[in-house]
């Protein structure tokens, strides 16, 4: 049995990957949790397709990839908080148009430039096992960022979040603040996607705080879980690749939905949760957008 | 607003870039030259292209799909493929789902060209990926690549009777040319002691290359005949088993391909890798590569170097 | 320009000796206008208020009540020179809470603490001990650890009401925290209101409710985009004031309560003003 539990380890490799799904399932179980609150998924969503072109871009100005990605992210949040403030723009339509545009532009970039071949598999599903030093490296400094953000501004983050009007009436500026959080949601939505790829990032950056949602009623149990949750999933996730032929990623947004379906279904056995309460799962309920 | 105008900017600079960019197609290859009186002929695999030039000569018009930079496996047509083929006399595609891609493409692109399938008369070696009758990477194996010349060759005196000599001579010389190159490669790898005779690639796009020169495809990092495929901690961990117990003494790349999960194996494994092997396509132009023969030779040279040190 | 909580006011030179609320004003509204783009939606507003005043901010919709709050608080731009003395404390309408944000009752409150404690400091226990207290006051102190969606709508108000009394603020701003909720959460928050006052702080407090305002309040501003009257009850609420603000017709019962109909004007029709 301990056989069967410390294999993988022996490998440096498996131990570089655990490391990363490990940093990277932490980082987005907490982040995870504000993308949630604040109705911002299809932030992360829309980063995921336009860091396509910026990786590009990148290649063709020959500087490493992570940083046309990151400058992307950037330009994505700005541009998304821009449209959401004007009230003459719906962000459905004004996303629907932008995102396909800049995701369009990526791929049709990678077509024409010589040179260049991107494995559709590793954009689409990241490449977990293919961590390397720097990824880590890259990692940890997205998580050392993190932690500094949120211990210096987590309580006034959430504020923000339950109740804008009053955090503003307080004097705080709601405005940089929503910054500093995307900026560090940006962040790990690139680091992300080199792990798990585009299809499961937003497997990994809702699931376990949407799990952690229906176990936890404040904020930073629910953050706490739900990256405990991230981290137990892409620990086992690996474990599974390792002794069944099933990719990383894919393994562990497996594991994710699998833990997602047993909690939700736990609650619904013991009788829906303490009698009274009314809170929901999906985002819909949240204070929306910025 | 500054809002909406920046907006709008960036939208139309998007959309006109994504427009003009799309409409100029993708075409690595020769472009249909001249046009008038010559034979159109598209073909799909930069092998297939450099064949049909062989034989066609100056008859022939050929036009190619795939570049030095696209993967066969995951190639998105686009509308300047569909463009060449409507006007096409003959279309060359490899077959055994290598270039499936081609059936929506013929659906749509319309045309009345005349369908070469390349690997036509060839016994495929079995694969267990689904949806591959077989694996697909005959050309590495000198008599297969000869049995797709002559299926070219044939194709191109049905669209062009009168043509048939000289089709025929072509193809007879080239063939003469395969021969000489199967030689030369069989000398050079001659070098390699039994032993070492083992080969691990990124996908397995070399079966029929070790089938025919002896040598032993032990693995691969990509577990597939296809690049459409992620790789699993258990088959890194057999993989890595398989390099230390073979004493296989390198992971060799595809030429173009980012090395990045094969240099963790090999590190984990503790051998090189080297890149540089032509598995599914040629060489870009100012390689050296640029045509089939050339490109094998490149090959053998790479694994002979590597599995002599 | 408008400057916000925290700046000391204007003394007025006249100092009372015995009395055991400081003359001064505790809060002085100079000319005061805001525009949202072309719409005007204060203009020229001046009023002061003591230490101790409970005030109440009257109006039709959209006559501009709670943009004078966020004037007061300074998330507006404005014209003009506000001065409050202190700190001030907003209790917003219940609607613009998230409702399911994972948080309980005792969190809400503590989430007063926040601007004392600055960027790095966590809540310690005297903040939970305070926020506890101040639950109680409110009639909740049984709720703490509940979660804060589960709550009914008059006891959401009334937790939103402790968390602006953890804050300790000279000031309290409320916009609407009667409307619609219960009897019993209402006469609570009264209550509170009254004790503060009696403490010697300053609470303004917008409401559609006529009569309600009357009852409680000591002083009335009746606003429509200007300030149509401020004093008293028994000098705001009369036929012809009304009036001017309502643009309707008014229709006085007793002297006391007011009956008006905006239907056949711009304003969206409100309910009767309180008829009791």
């Amino acid at each position: 049995m301990l056989d069967w539990l410390a294999d993988p380890w022996t490998s440096a490799l498996m131990r570089r990957a655990f490391l990363e799904a490990a940093l990277v399932a932490g980082l987005c179980g907490v982040l995870g949790c504000f993308v949630l609150v604040r109705g911002l998924a299809f932030l992360g969503e829309a980063i995921a397709h336009t860091v396509v072109l910026g990786v590009v871009l990148a290649f063709l100005a020959g500087v490493p990839a992570a940083a046309g990605g990151a400058v992307l992210a950037v330009v994505t949040v700005l541009l998304t908080s821009a449209i959401e403030k004007d009230p003459r723009f719906s962000v459905d339509t004004a996303m629907g148009v932008l995102l396909p545009s800049l995701f369009g532009a990526g791929v049709a970039l990678i077509a024409l430039t010589d040179g260049y071949r991107s494995s559709l598999a590793d954009v689409l599903f990241g490449a977990i096992l293919a961590t390397t030093q720097a990824d880590l490296a890259f990692a940890v400094a997205a998580c050392v960022l993190t932690a500094l953000l949120l211990a210096l501004t987590g309580k006034e983050l959430v504020l923000v979040a339950f109740d804008r009007t009053v955090a503003q009436a307080m004097g705080y500026r709601a405005g940089l603040l929503d910054l500093l959080l995307l900026g560090v949601v940006a962040l790990t939505v690139v680091v992300s996607l080199r792990a798990v790829g585009n299809v499961l990032l937003a497997g990994l950056l809702l699931g376990p705080p949407v799990t952690a949602r229906l176990l936890c009623r404040t904020f930073w149990t629910m953050a706490a879980s739900s990256a405990g949750l991230g981290v137990g999933a892409a620990v086992a996730g690996l474990y599974l690749s390792w002794y069944v032929e099933i990719g990383g990623g894919p393994a562990i947004v497996l594991i994710l939905a699998s833990m997602f379906t047993l909690v939700a279904m736990a609650k619904r056995l013991t009788g829906g949760g303490r009698a009274g309460e009314r809170h929901n799962a999906s985002p819909a309920g949240y204070a929306p957008g910025l | 607003m500054k809002t909406s105008r920046i907006i709008s900017a960036i939208l139309a600079l998007v959309l006109t870039g994504a427009a003009l960019l799309a409409g100029c197609g993708s075409d690595d290859s020769d472009d249909a030259s001249g046009g008038g009186g010559g034979v159109e002929l598209v073909a799909t695999t930069m092998q297939l292209q450099d064949f049909a030039r062989q034989v066609g000569g100056e008859r022939v018009d050929v036009t190619g799909v795939l570049g030095p930079d696209d993967e066969p496996h995951e190639y998105e047509p686009t509308p300047a493929d569909a463009d060449a083929i409507s006007g096409a006399d003959v279309v060359v595609e490899n077959g055994a789902n290598l270039d499936e891609w081609l059936d929506d493409l013929l659906a749509n692109a319309g045309g009345e060209a005349i369908r070469v399938t390349a690997v036509e008369g060839i016994d495929l070696l079995p694969t267990e990926e689904e949806g591959f009758p077989g694996d697909p990477h005959v050309w590495h194996d000198p008599v297969a690549a000869k049995q797709m010349v002559d299926n070219v060759a044939d194709g191109l005196a049905e669209a062009d009777p009168d043509g048939r000599g000289s089709y025929e001579r072509n193809a007879e010389a080239y063939k003469r040319e395969i021969d000489g190159m199967s030689r030369q490669i069989r000398s050079e790898l001659e070098a390699i002691a039994p032993a070492q005779r083992k080969l691990v690639t990124t996908h397995d796009a070399f079966g029929y290359f070790g089938r025919a020169y002896d040598i032993d495809i032990v693995g691969t990092v990509l577990p597939s005949v296809t690049t459409e495929t992620e790789t699993s901690g258990r088959q890194v961990r057999e993989l890595v088993e398989t390099i230390e117990s073979e004493n296989v003494a390198a992971i060799f790349t595809e030429r173009g391909v980012d090395p990045k999960l094969e240099r963790q194996i090999a590190e984990e494994a503790g051998v090189d890798v080297e890149t540089g092997l032509y598995a599914d396509v040629l060489g870009a132009d100012g390689s050296g590569a640029e045509e089939f023969i050339d490109a094998e030779l490149a090959n053998a040279e790479a694994i002979a170097a590597a599995l002599t040190r | 320009m408008a400057s916000p909580s925290g700046s000391s006011g204007d003394p007025s030179p006249d100092q009372s000796e015995a009395s055991p609320d400081p003359p001064e004003a505790a809060l002085a509204v100079d000319r005061v206008s805001v525009a949202y783009g072309d719409r005007v939606a204060l203009e020229e507003v001046s009023f002061q208020l003591k230490g101790g005043t409970f005030a109440g901010v009257l109006g039709p919709n959209g006559a501009g009540k709670t943009t004078l709050l966020r004037a007061l608080l300074g998330t507006v731009p404005a014209t003009g020179t506000i001065a409050l003395r202190g700190r001030t404390a907003y209790v917003p309408q219940l609607t613009t809470v998230s409702e399911s944000f994972p948080v309980d009752a005792l969190g809400v409150v503590v989430m007063g603490r926040y601007p004392r404690l600055g960027w790095r400091r966590r809540p310690g226990p005297g903040d939970r001990r305070l926020a506890g207290e101040l639950l109680d006051q409110v009639g909740l102190g049984d709720r703490a650890r509940s979660p804060f969606g589960s709550l009914s709508g008059g006891q959401r108000q009334r937790v939103l009401v402790a968390r602006a009394l953890a804050q300790e603020g000279e000031v309290l701003l409320l916009d609407e925290p009667l409307t619609g909720i219960d009897a019993p959460s209402q006469a609570t928050i009264l209550r509170v209101i009254r004790a503060e006052c009696a403490a010697g702080r300053t609470v303004v407090m917008t409401t559609h409710d006529l009569a309600q305002a009357a009852r409680e309040c000591d002083r009335l501003l009746l606003l429509n985009r200007t300030l149509i009257a401020d004093g008293a009850a028994q000098e705001v609420l009369r036929a012809e004031v009304l009036g001017r603000a309502y643009e309707a017709e008014v229709l006085l019962l007793d002297g006391q309560a007011a009956l008006i109909d905006e239907g056949a004007h711009h304003h969206p029709p409100a309910k009767p003003g309180g008829l009791r």
